[in-house]
């Protein structure tokens, strides 16, 4: 009877920790990163008698966290392209809309300038024309300026962005490296059994930190974990963490900040920005070497093309006096082609340079050959500008001013469309790791429910083992009386 | 499978967020009327649409030139018509001259009535257009293309030096195409260089001043060669006006041709344009209620399946 009680009593153990498991899966239901638990149950050691071994009731063996490491890497890969593709498509769609609206862009100050040009072509002498070819000129470079404007915004946000990411994860590092901590002071017993909660949380913050920046991972004997980022440099080691750090070593380019991981002991390398291919930093990353510089340069390149195409020819020609020639109509922002830096910014240094509508050099040379003189209604110039806005300039003869920035809007709709298409392909394969890992580790609020109603059936049976055996010992002291 | 909780919902409410996504794009495409959003929509498009867009702005230009051209071209034609008037009239009064019977009294009439002539060419000579500029200046328009012709009662009038050049005005007209809108004085009124002072000096007027003086004072062998040097003089005259009016003629046909084709090409490429960028209204409403109804069995099954939960049944 002692025996039956005691069986008893181990029923009870298993049915009340079995319900404990159960609560705290239903509790974490919700909780991010948490694993679902299951105690494991085993049976005591059997009693010997001669008549053979008779069974001594269950024991609690531990609590088990259903995690599969493999699985949980497959996560961590997906999210952390998912993360690159999403930063990249919040900062390249910002591009997009910029190029949205065909009012808002380039082309109507491109054409209009033109179509300035062409009035003087018709009418050279007329200082009303001559006049509204400046202010359609001073539109175009209000363009070509709030257009750099926006692109240094768009820039200015990136770095920022670029900054507080290196921040946030500077922040999950330090944090792994606590939990490393505080999981080798809990884990008395050693990894064989683990603090399944806090291995969750541990595991959740190098999710969180894997979806800034990709990293990878690796569980050291005394069961601390290791992250690495890059190709290989070491963030966390045990309790030390290395930090990143954003400098900005390039005066001629003060808003560039480049990656530096420093080791614990100060000693610091330079990260160059291919190496983070993956997460959030990743994505900023690479829209600002793929698509940012790019879309800058060529915008760049057509503020400077025109401006000296059009000086060019400008100068070439006689202003309405029939003398003066020589003359520059737009700022000379020709020598910022040499420099890529500065390239980047020419467009924000578009300006007219002319402001006497007699300084328009609509006229062609003297010509004593023809008889023909220079100035007055004198349009051979004024022609031969206005045949720029067709000519194939750009590009090494294959694009008009108009063609080329129709490519730039091209080149941002293109990428934007590839990282669109990435990032949904990339959601759809983070979608199925998710799947795959909760199959084996989430919670199911049913099946714990189910849980809930065999550990209570198996709680109320053990407890009628026990009042048998009560009953039975009633038996025997009623024998006695 | 196993399920977990979160899975249930988590999915539906992806579901749910993509159908609502696609419908907002919808509804902004039907909104604004347009298919291209933004350039990821169809960077093809969107980039084509540019260019046609540009093509455009060209064209229209090209239609606003040719008005400027036509309106020029019309008048010159005007003033051609009557400088060629004024001669045949001249022509006519030499023919007069020369009749045998005419007395010295009827010869000063005529001289006087061809003097009258000489001023009115004159006027159309320095003739300005509706922007203030000297018609037959070549490029030097802002000063009077003539000068000279000063009457004189005992000779005929002055000589008259060009002070213009041999420019005539190019307009743009179409993407291949610049047409010479002016004539220069000194081809209308034959400029040649004096003899003496190398000045450019018109012959037309050199040729009536002549003749009026002949006139005036007969030479000793009488009036016919004169009157033959002067209907010689008006022919060649004539002849380089009608060679002119012709030249115009001809460019303002091509213009009314030029016309019709950059209408042609205006109506085509706002069709590519449409094609290009706007939204097909029919296929996009429809796209809204399919999507409509996606999304509304995608919010039911939603609630439905969450709804679900065993807990319901523990009591």
């Amino acid at each position: 009877m002692a025996g039956l009680l005691g069986i008893g009593l181990t029923g009870i153990n298993s049915a009340q920790a079995n319900l404990l498991t159960t609560s705290h899966n239903i509790t974490n239901a919700n909780t991010p990163g948490y694993n679902r638990q299951t105690t494991v149950i085993t049976t005591n050691d059997p009693l010997f008698s001669g008549a053979g071994f008779f069974g001594q009731g269950s024991k609690v063996d531990g609590v088990r966290r259903q995690y599969d490491q493999f699985l949980g890497q497959q996560v961590l890969n997906a999210s952390a392209r998912k993360e690159e593709f999403s930063a990249y498509g919040a900062q390249i769609s910002q591009l997009d809309n910029l190029l949205a609206d065909p009012n808002a862009g380039l082309s109507p100050a491109l054409a209009d300038f033109f179509a300035g040009v062409q009035d003087v072509a018709t009418n050279p002498a007329s200082i009303p024309a001559r006049q509204a070819l400046i202010s359609t000129a001073e539109s175009l470079a209000a363009r070509f300026n709030s257009l750099d404007t926006r692109l240094n915004e768009i820039r200015d946000l990136n770095e920022g962005q670029i900054v507080s990411t290196i921040d946030s994860i500077n922040a999950y590092a330090r944090q792994i490296a606590d939990m490393n901590q505080r999981i080798g002071v809990l884990q008395v017993g050693g990894p064989s059994i683990p603090a399944n909660d806090l291995l969750d949380q541990r595991d959740n913050l190098v999710t969180e930190l894997n979806k800034l920046v990709k990293v990878s991972t690796l569980t050291e004997s005394d069961g601390s974990l290791s992250v690495f980022v890059g190709s290989g440099q070491s963030l966390v080691v045990g309790s030390a963490v290395s930090q990143l750090e954003v400098r900005r070593p390039d005066p001629a380019d003060p808003f560039r900040g480049e990656i530096h991981l420093v080791a614990p002991n100060n000693g610091s390398v330079s990260l160059p920005d291919s190496l983070f291919s993956g997460g959030q930093l990743g994505g900023l990353l690479k829209f600002r070497g793929e698509t940012l510089d790019s879309a800058r340069t060529q915008l760049g390149q057509l503020a400077i093309s025109v401006a000296t195409e059009f000086n060019a020819q400008h100068r070439a020609g006689l202003a309405l006096d029939g003398t003066t020639t020589n003359i520059d109509f737009f700022a000379d922002i020709g020598p910022m082609a040499a420099d890529p830096v500065s390239l980047r910014m020419a467009a924000g240094s578009f300006a007219v340079a002319i402001s006497d509508p007699r300084a328009i050099a609509a006229s062609g040379a003297n010509d004593a050959a023809r008889g023909v003189a220079a100035g007055g209604s004198n349009n051979e110039n004024a022609l031969k500008l206005a045949a720029l806005q067709s000519t194939r300039i750009m590009n090494g003869g294959t694009a008009t001013f108009q063609s080329s920035y129709s490519q730039l809007v091209s080149f941002v709709g293109n990428k934007t469309r590839e990282v669109q298409i990435g990032e949904a392909a990339q959601e759809a394969q983070l979608q199925q790791a998710t799947d795959a890992q909760q199959a084996l580790s989430g919670v199911n609020l049913d099946e714990e429910a189910a849980n809930l109603i065999r550990y209570q059936q198996s709680y109320q049976a053990a407890a009628r083992v026990m009042s048998v055996a009560g009953t039975l010992f009633d038996e025997i002291l009623s024998i006695a009386r | 499978m196993r399920i977990s909780t979160n899975m249930i919902f988590d999915a539906g409410r992806n579901a749910i967020q993509r159908q609502s996504s696609e419908m907002l794009h919808t509804q902004q495409q039907i909104a604004t009327g347009r298919r291209i959003l933004t350039p990821s929509d169809d960077p093809i498009a969107a980039s084509r649409a540019l260019e046609v867009t540009q093509s455009q702005r060209a064209n229209e230009q090209f239609q606003t030139n040719i008005g400027y051209a036509k309106d020029a071209l019309a008048t010159l034609e005007s003033d051609l018509g009557s400088i060629g008037d004024i001669l045949t009239y001249i022509r006519t009064r030499a023919v007069e001259a020369g009749n045998p019977t005419y007395t010295s009294s009827e010869h000063q009439a005529i001289a006087a009535d061809i003097e009258a002539q000489f001023g009115a060419l004159l006027g159309i000579a320095n003739g300005k257009d509706a922007t203030g500029e000297y018609r037959f200046a070549g490029y030097r328009s802002t000063d009077a293309a003539f000068s000279g012709g000063a009457f004189d009662p005992a000779a005929g009038p002055a000589a008259v030096a060009y002070r213009g050049d041999a420019g005539a005005r190019s307009i743009q007209v179409s993407a291949s195409r610049t047409m010479p809108v002016g004539e220069p004085g000194s081809g209308v009124f034959i400029v040649v260089p004096n003899a003496a002072t190398g000045e450019p000096e018109s012959q037309v007027f050199g040729w009536i001043s002549n003749f009026i003086n002949d006139l005036r004072n007969p030479p000793a062998g009488g009036l016919s060669a004169s009157v033959a040097s002067a209907i010689g003089n008006m022919d060649t005259a004539l002849d380089k006006v009608l060679t002119i009016r012709a030249s115009v003629g001809s460019r303002m046909t091509e213009l009314d041709a030029l016309e019709e084709l950059s209408a042609a090409h205006g109506e085509q490429y706002a069709q590519t344009l449409s094609r290009l960028q706007d939204v097909d209204y029919a296929e996009a409403i429809s796209r809204l209620s399919k999507q409509q109804t996606i999304l509304e069995a995608a919010q039911q099954s939603y609630v439905r399946v969450t709804g679900l939960s065993l807990f319901d049944y523990l009591r």
